[in-house]
C-alpha cells in the first residue's frame, strides 16, 4: 500500500511539478552489506533526484564544492564524478554522460537525477547499481554476486533448487520444518532475482530469498508429501543444490517434526536455569531484581511442569541465591543428561521504550557437520561405526540450532497469544547457552524497564500466570497436549 | 564693448580648456578604475576555496524501542578519516550519541575511547575508559544492541576490518551484563 502511494506520488509529481517538490523517502538496499535504509528524494524536472550528500555517501566518495564554478566533485581513489549545477550531464572519469534531467541546486543542496546511479556510477563507483522505478527502490551492490541465479526443477519425484557458486560458501539450516524450511548461506551475495522469489513447483509451495546482513536466507515451504531433504555441493561442481523428495533416501535427512508433534529428542529431563544469582543481581529496576524474579519463576515453572508432565524429570541449576558461573550451569545440565535447557532471564533497556519478550538460540553449524551428527543418531549419542566430528565447546549448542529454534518459536507464540508482545527471536552466541549439549533457549520473559510490564511481573499473580503459559507451551513441545 | 570682449574671451577660452582637461582626466581615471576592478575580478580564486573535501560517515544506533538499529550520517573533513584516523573518528562520533530523533545511545554517557590499535592481520582493538563496566546498565538486549551497533558502524565505514576486540581501561572485558562474551575478538561478519 505504501509502495503504491509512493509510486502514485512520483507519477503525480512528474506530471505536474517542475519546481521543487516535497521530499519522499525511497528504499536503498545495500546488497553485500545486507542493510536497507531510506533516503529522501524530490521530483525535479519530472525525475526523482537525490541529494549530493547521499549520493557521495552511497558511492563512498569525498565531496569538493567549488562555489565560483557551481560545480561539485565527488572523488574516490580511482574515480571522479563532476556535477555542474543546471547542466543536464555529469562527467565521470573524464567521460560526459547525459542525464534525463539537469543537476539542480535546491535549498542550498545539489540534487542529481537518481538515474545517475545506473547510468554513471554502476560499474565505476559501485560494482553495480540498479534503480527500480516500479518498486521505488535503489539496489546497490557493494560486492559482485557470488550465488545464483537460482534454477528450480521438478521431475515428478524430486524437486531441486540449483544455485551456482562463485565462492566457497557454506549453507546452514536454521529451521528444518516443512512449514518453514530456512537455509542461511553466510557471506552470499545473491544475483538479482525478480521479486526475490520463484514460482512454487513440485514439492515446494513457497520459494523466497531474503537478503540479511550476514548473507542470504532461503525461505521455503514444503508440500505435505515431502519426507526428506538434502543440501549439498556436488563434487567437482561449483553448485549448491537443495533437493526434496517424497521419501528419505540414504544420505538424506528427514524433516524436523511440525508443531504439536513429539520432538526428535523426547523430553525426559528438563533443566531450568534461573539466570544470575549471588553477587550478580542482573537487571535491577526500582527495587525489582532479576535474579529474584528468575528464581521465583523457575520454581513455579518446575511445579507446573511436574503437574502437567509427570513423566518429565525437572531440575533447576540453582534453587537458592547462589552465584554460579554460566559455564558451571551448562556443565551441570549436560551431566544431568538434559533434553531441553531453558535459561530464564528478564530484560531491560534503560532510556528506551523497549518492552516485550526475547528468545535467543545458538546459531547453526555448517551443514556438513550437522548432517554428520544427524547421520550418527537423532540425539547425537549413538555414534555407531561413524566417527563423530569434533566441536569446540562454544559451538556445541549449534548442533541443536533448528530444534532450539522450534522450541523458542513455540514459547514465543504462547507468550504472544497471552498478550506479551512484541516477541522477538534472536540467533546469537550467548554465554548462558554456551556448551549446551541439547536444545537450549535463553528466554527474556519480560522487560523490567517498562513500568507496566514490571508491575505485572513483580506481582505473584503475574508470575504465576507466566509460569502457566510457559508450562502449557512446554507440554505442547513434549507432544502431550495442544495449543491453545 | 570691444575692450570688454578683448578682455573676456581669453578668460572664457582658458576656463573651457581647463574644464576639458579636467573632464579628460576624470574619464581616464574612471576607465582606469573600472579596468582595475575588472582585472581584480578576473583573478582565479577557485583553487583556494576548497582546500579540503568532506565525507559522510555512517553511524548505527539502537532505536527508541530497543528493537533494531537506525542509520545516522555525519559529515567530517576528509583528513579526519584518512588512514589511521578513520577508526578513532568513527568511534568517537559514535560515542557522542545520536542526533536524530528516535535513536538512543548504546554506550553509557561519558564513555571515552582511550586507544585504538590495529594488528597486522587487520583486527582492531578498541580500548574504552575504565568506567564502561561500572556504568553499563541493561539486560541482554541492551548488551546485544551495544555490540551490534558498534560493529555495524565499524563494518559500514571500514569494511576490511574482520575482527574487533573490546577492552576497558586496558583490561579484557569478560562480559558487560552476563550474556555476551567479550573477552575475545568479535567477528564483524557475525554482527553486521
Amino acid at each position: 500500500m505504501m509502495q503504491l502511494a509512493v509510486r502514485f506520488f512520483f507519477l503525480f509529481a512528474s506530471l505536474t511539478v517542475a519546481a521543487p517538490s516535497f521530499a519522499t523517502p525511497i528504499k536503498v538496499e545495500r546488497v553485500g552489506r545486507g542493510t536497507t535504509e531510506t533516503v529522501d528524494v524530490r521530483v525535479l524536472d519530472g525525475r526523482p533526484s537525490i541529494g549530493a550528500n547521499d549520493l557521495a555517501r552511497l558511492a563512498g566518495g569525498t565531496k569538493y564544492w567549488r562555489p565560483d564554478l557551481r560545480k561539485l566533485e565527488v572523488r574516490t581513489v580511482r574515480h571522479s564524478l563532476r556535477l555542474t549545477v543546471d547542466a543536464p550531464y555529469v562527467v565521470v572519469d573524464e567521460v560526459a554522460i547525459r542525464l534525463p534531467a539537469p543537476v539542480r541546486l535546491v535549498d542550498g543542496e545539489v540534487r542529481v537525477p537518481i538515474d545517475v546511479f545506473p547510468l554513471a556510477l554502476s560499474g565505476r563507483f559501485l560494482p553495480r547499481a540498479d534503480w527500480d522505478p516500479k518498486g521505488v527502490r535503489l539496489v546497490l551492490f557493494d560486492e559482485e554476486p557470488n550465488l545464483g541465479p537460482p534454477v528450480l526443477a521438478a521431475d515428478g519425484v524430486r524437486t531441486r533448487i540449483s544455485l551456482p557458486l562463485a565462492a566457497p560458501l557454506e549453507p546452514s539450516i536454521l529451521s528444518a520444518r516443512k512449514s518453514r524450511f530456512l537455509i542461511e548461506v553466510a557471506g552470499a551475495v545473491l544475483a538479482a532475482v525478480p521479486g526475490d522469489s520463484l514460482p512454487a513447483r513440485g514439492l515446494l509451495s513457497r520459494v523466497r530469498f531474503r537478503r540479511e546482513p550476514q548473507g542470504i536466507v532461503v525461505d521455503l515451504g514444503l508440500e505435505a508429501g515431502a519426507r526428506g531433504y538434502r543440501v549439498h555441493v556436488p563434487k567437482g561442481q561449483q553448485l549448491l543444490e537443495l533437493e526434496f523428495a517424497p521419501e528419505v533416501p540414504a544420505g538424506w535427512v528427514a524433516f524436523a517434526p511440525e508443531y504439536g508433534a513429539p520432538p526428535n529428542r523426547p523430553l525426559r529431563t528438563l533443566v531450568i536455569d534461573a539466570g544470575h544469582g549471588g553477587a550478580d543481581s542482573g537487571m535491577v529496576v526500582a527495587g525489582v531484581r532479576e535474579k529474584d524474579l528468575a528464581l521465583a519463576l523457575a520454581r513455579l515453572l518446575r511445579d507446573r511442569v511436574r503437574e502437567r508432565l509427570p513423566g518429565v524429570d525437572v531440575r533447576l541449576t540453582r534453587d537458592g541465591d547462589a552465584g554460579i558461573g554460566p559455564v558451571e550451569r551448562v556443565e551441570a545440565a549436560n551431566r544431568m543428561r538434559g533434553d531441553l535447557f531453558l535459561s530464564l532471564h528478564f530484560d531491560g533497556v534503560p532510556g528506551s521504550r523497549a518492552r516485550g519478550v526475547t528468545a535467543t538460540v545458538a546459531p547453526p553449524l555448517g551443514f556438513d557437520v550437522e548432517t554428520a551428527f544427524a547421520q550418527s543418531g537423532a540425539d547425537g549419542r549413538r555414534s555407531g561405526a561413524r566417527p563423530l566430528p569434533l566441536l569446540s565447546w562454544r559451538d556445541a549448542a549449534g548442533r541443536y540450532a533448528s530444534d532450539s529454534r522450534g522450541v523458542a518459536e513455540l514459547l514465543l507464540a504462547a507468550l504472544d497469544a497471552d498478550g506479551r508482545s512484541p516477541t522477538r527471536l534472536r540467533q546469537a552466541r550467548v554465554l548462558p547457552l554456551e556448551g549446551a549439549n541439547m536444545p537450549a533457549v535463553m528466554l527474556e520473559c519480560g522487560t523490567l524497564t517498562d513500568s507496566a510490564e514490571r508491575a505485572k511481573l513483580a506481582s505473584p499473580e503475574g508470575l504465576a500466570r507466566l509460569a502457566d503459559v510457559l508450562a502449557r507451551a512446554l507440554e505442547r513441545y513434549a507432544g502431550g497436549g495442544f495449543w491453545p | 564693448m570691444r575692450a570688454f570682449l578683448a578682455r573676456a574671451l581669453p578668460f572664457a577660452a582658458k576656463s573651457v580648456a581647463v574644464l576639458l582637461v579636467l573632464a579628460v582626466v576624470a574619464a581616464a581615471g574612471t576607465i582606469w578604475w573600472f579596468r582595475r576592478q575588472a582585472a581584480r575580478a578576473a583573478v582565479p580564486t577557485s583553487e583556494v576555496v576548497v582546500p579540503r573535501g568532506t565525507r559522510a560517515i555512517e553511524l548505527w544506533f539502537p532505536d527508541a524501542e530497543g528493537a533494531t538499529l537506525v542509520l545516522e550520517t555525519r559529515e567530517v573533513v576528509e583528513d579526519a578519516i584518512e588512514g589511521d584516523a578513520l577508526m578513532r573518528t568513527v568511534v568517537t562520533e559514535y560515542l557522542r550519541g545520536p542526533e536524530t530523533d528516535g535513536a538512543r545511545r548504546a554506550f553509557p554517557e561519558g564513555t571515552t575511547l582511550a586507544h585504538v590499535f590495529r594488528d597486522p592481520s587487520g583486527g582492531v582493538y578498541l580500548d574504552f575508559g575504565g568506567n564502561l563496566r561500572r556504568e553499563f546498565r541493561g539486560g541482554s538486549t541492551a548488551e546485544h544492541l551495544l555490540v551490534a551497533s558498534l560493529l555495524r558502524t565499524v563494518a559500514a565505514n571500514a569494511p576490511a576490518v574482520p575482527r574487533v576486540t573490546l577492552t576497558a581501561g586496558g583490561q579484557p572485558i569478560p562480559t558487560l551484563a552476563g550474556h555476551v562474551r567479550l573477552d575475545g575478538p568479535l567477528l564483524v561478519s557475525e554482527w553486521r
